[in-house]
């Protein structure tokens, strides 16, 4: 049991993190505090969310990057709809009005891959490119700062707050709680449902989970539901917590979530990868991101920093199963968990 | 069945694009009226009245709206027939084109706000054989030949110069402070940053540069830039900021850790983004220049070369900031005139400001 756990792709990730860590930490102290957590955890929340709502589609063997757009788009439309009828309530209203958008754009998404039979990475290309010039065009072009009343200070609802031993104090934001929430539904639903059973079957071979009996299209249709329904929420808890309302948010960020999910031990071909190796490949970002400021590594060195980092950790686990089939394991078993 | 049901979601989408976009027309809607397409009227030679026009970039901006207020008064004040226009989204083939236009109606002068700056000099450089005045903003660059003058409102050096005196003050010129630029490689940035720190080494010896951190303009790479120079260095007192959203992030930043009042952030923002910020004291100051005083003087320049008075080192072109003009050549031969026209903004006269 313990020696099945320690060969999972998710321990090295857990492993690399942990080695990470620990250099930062020796470098600047200030590392380890619960303060540098709470941080972390602040500048994760919108990538765990978003990255858990890709992960079935990357399971299933596609690539999506228009899940960003789809977040621009919820939120933005729904925040200057709102604000031009005069809303001065909180922000369960946005996350309502945002999902219902997200959702139907996801759809669109499914829509067009399992009825023309196009692949997945095209669309999202393409409605990638048209919903963040639709923002641009018919929303507006510029960010918004104005709030309604009742949303104002949203970003500092923090369940608790600590002292940073340095300097001033941190709090861990209550939308950490979405996070938990979220990612326990979607390792359930990966899990122990049939439809996610079936996003397994699709990823390792479509024909084989055809002939299985698996609703194909349906699947297809509900997971690119899930992912517009969470990249909205992803775009709402953004822009609560930045304060601002923008049309071209996150425009630069989908790889840094693929790289995550990636990280994290799925397969970009399909088949593998798990809401825990998912949760540890965003956090792996976030810290690699964090260590250039910490330890102090001048600015004009962090891309180069990042790219060898990125290659460097990429490689260790396609180098594990390249040992493991010349030991003589053909692959993995497919085993989410 | 399949496809109705196609029909009727592709019709729910319409329907929410459709239910949008008034809403974002409402909104973005200007306090005042666009002159766009101004009356084709027969030009100058059938009356006395001159006729200046200004192009922009694009009209879809606040920015320019402000600009254009500029504009309208200075055909007011001198009785000049002077109004703004501009594509509807940026795009230097449209700006062209209008321009084209204009050398058709023969105005006599055109300011402009070229969005990419050589693309626009044929189509300057063709007005100018025309016989119009033509005025650059934001054109430095141009090449000799393409602009009759270019009108900024200030150097890059004397501004960042600027910042770096307003954060000084602050800080009590002494303590740790960090820079922000939008990228490395956005010159002007680098420049009023670069500028800034030589002008702290020679005057401010107690002044202590820590580092200079890229954005990226993202005001979230700022915040979370800013969350981990804390940790690093706890005794930063001072945040310079060159995007418009780098003082914002670092101001959120610096509000939620508490350390407000203890830290001196200034630098290039705008009231529709630092606001708040300005209010609550986690942004000192905010600096920017304003449009409005720019699209003057610009036209202002323009009715100064067609009266034939000569444009001078140090002279007053009687628009607040331009009192004192500096001349100086461009980096590519184009003769460019440098206003002190900055603006200080902090939490007392944001209201006076709404762009």
């Amino acid at each position: 049991m313990l020696n099945k756990i320690l060969k999972t792709n998710e321990f090295i990730v857990f492993m690399i993190l942990v080695g990470l860590s620990i250099v930062v930490g020796a470098i600047n102290p200030a590392f380890f505090s619960l303060a540098t957590l709470f941080d972390t955890l602040r500048g994760s929340i919108v990538y765990f969310i978003m990255a858990f709502g890709l992960l079935p589609i990357m399971i299933s063997g596609g690539v999506d990057i228009s899940f960003v757009a789809i977040a621009a788009v919820s939120s933005y439309a729904t925040h200057m709809f709102l604000i031009s009828r005069g809303y001065q309530g909180g922000v369960f209203l946005y996350f309502v009005i945002a999902c219902v958008i997200g959702i139907l754009m996801g759809l669109l998404n499914g829509i067009l891959v399992t009825r023309f039979k196009l692949p997945v990475f095209d669309v999202s290309l393409a409605t990638y490119t048209m919903w963040f010039g639709f923002n641009l065009f018919f929303i507006g072009a510029t960010a918004n700062f104005d709030l309604p009343k009742g949303t104002i200070g949203y970003y500092a609802n923090f369940l608790l707050t600590v002292k940073d031993p340095f300097a001033g104090t941190t709090g861990l934001h209550e939308s950490i709680l979405y996070v938990i929430a979220i990612g326990l539904f979607m390792w359930w639903f990966l899990k122990y449902t049939t439809i996610g059973r079936g996003v397994y079957a699709i990823g390792g071979n479509r024909d084989v989970a055809i002939r299985s009996g698996f609703p194909v299209n349906r699947i297809m249709l509900i997971i690119f539901g899930i992912m517009g329904f969470m990249s909205a929420i992803a775009g709402v808890t953004m822009a609560f917590l930045s304060r601002n309302f923008n049309p071209v948010i996150f425009i630069n960020q989908p790889l840094d979530v693929l790289a995550a999910i990636i990280l994290g031990g799925a397969a970009i071909t399909g088949g593998r990868g798990t809401v825990v190796g998912t949760t540890l490949g965003v956090l792996l970002i976030q810290v690699i991101n964090r260590a250039l400021i910490l330890t102090g590594i001048p600015v004009e060195w962090q891309r180069l920093v990042v790219g060898v980092i990125l290659i460097l950790f990429t490689s260790i686990p396609a180098l594990r199963e390249r040992r493991m089939k010349r030991i003589g394991h053909t692959t993995e078993i497919t085993q989410p968990g | 069945m399949k496809k109705t049901l196609l029909f009727v979601y592709l019709l729910v989408i319409v329907a929410m694009v459709v239910s949008c976009a008034p809403a974002a027309v409402e909104t973005a809607a200007p306090t005042q009226p666009p002159q766009q397409n101004a009356p084709t009227q027969p030009p100058a030679s059938s009356g006395k009245q001159l006729v200046f026009a200004t192009v922009v970039k694009s009209i879809a901006f606040n920015w320019f709206k402000r600009m254009e207020t500029g504009v309208v008064q200075f055909g007011k004040d001198k009785n000049i027939k002077s109004f703004m226009e501009g594509p509807s989204q940026v795009d230097s083939a449209q700006q062209v084109q209008m321009i084209e236009d204009l050398i058709a109606q023969n105005v006599n002068a055109i300011v402009n706000v070229p969005y990419g700056v050589p693309e626009n000099e044929p189509a300057q450089k063709k007005a100018i054989e025309a016989g119009i005045v033509v005025i650059g903003h934001e054109a430095a660059t141009a090449k000799a030949g393409t602009l009759t003058y270019d009108l900024e409102a200030f150097d890059n050096c004397g501004y960042g110069e600027e910042m770096m005196k307003e954060m000084a003050t602050r800080m009590g010129e002494e303590g740790k402070y960090i820079q922000f630029v939008g990228s490395l490689t956005n010159a002007s940035h680098v420049e009023w940053m670069d500028c800034a720190k030589a002008y702290a080494e020679k005057n401010y010896p107690k002044l202590e540069y820590v580092a200079r951190y890229e954005s990226k303009e993202d005001q979230t790479v700022a915040y979370n830039t800013m969350k981990d120079v804390l940790k690093t260095y706890p005794d930063v007192k001072g945040v310079m900021g060159a995007a418009a959203g780098d003082v914002v992030g670092a101001g959120q930043a610096i509000e939620e850790a508490g350390l407000a009042d203890k830290t001196a952030v200034v630098g290039t923002s705008i009231p529709s983004y630092a606001g708040e910020l300005l209010k609550t004291g986690a942004v000192d100051l905010a600096m920017c220049w304003d449009p409005m005083t720019a699209g003057y003087a610009a036209n202002v320049v323009a009715l100064k070369v067609i009266n034939k008075e000569a444009i001078t080192d140090g002279m007053d072109l009687g628009v607040p900031g331009y009192e004192k003009i500096k001349l100086a050549k461009g980096p590519n031969g184009v003769d460019v005139i440098y206003g002190s026209a900055w603006i200080k903004i902090d939490a007392k006269n944001a209201a006076d400001y709404p762009f």
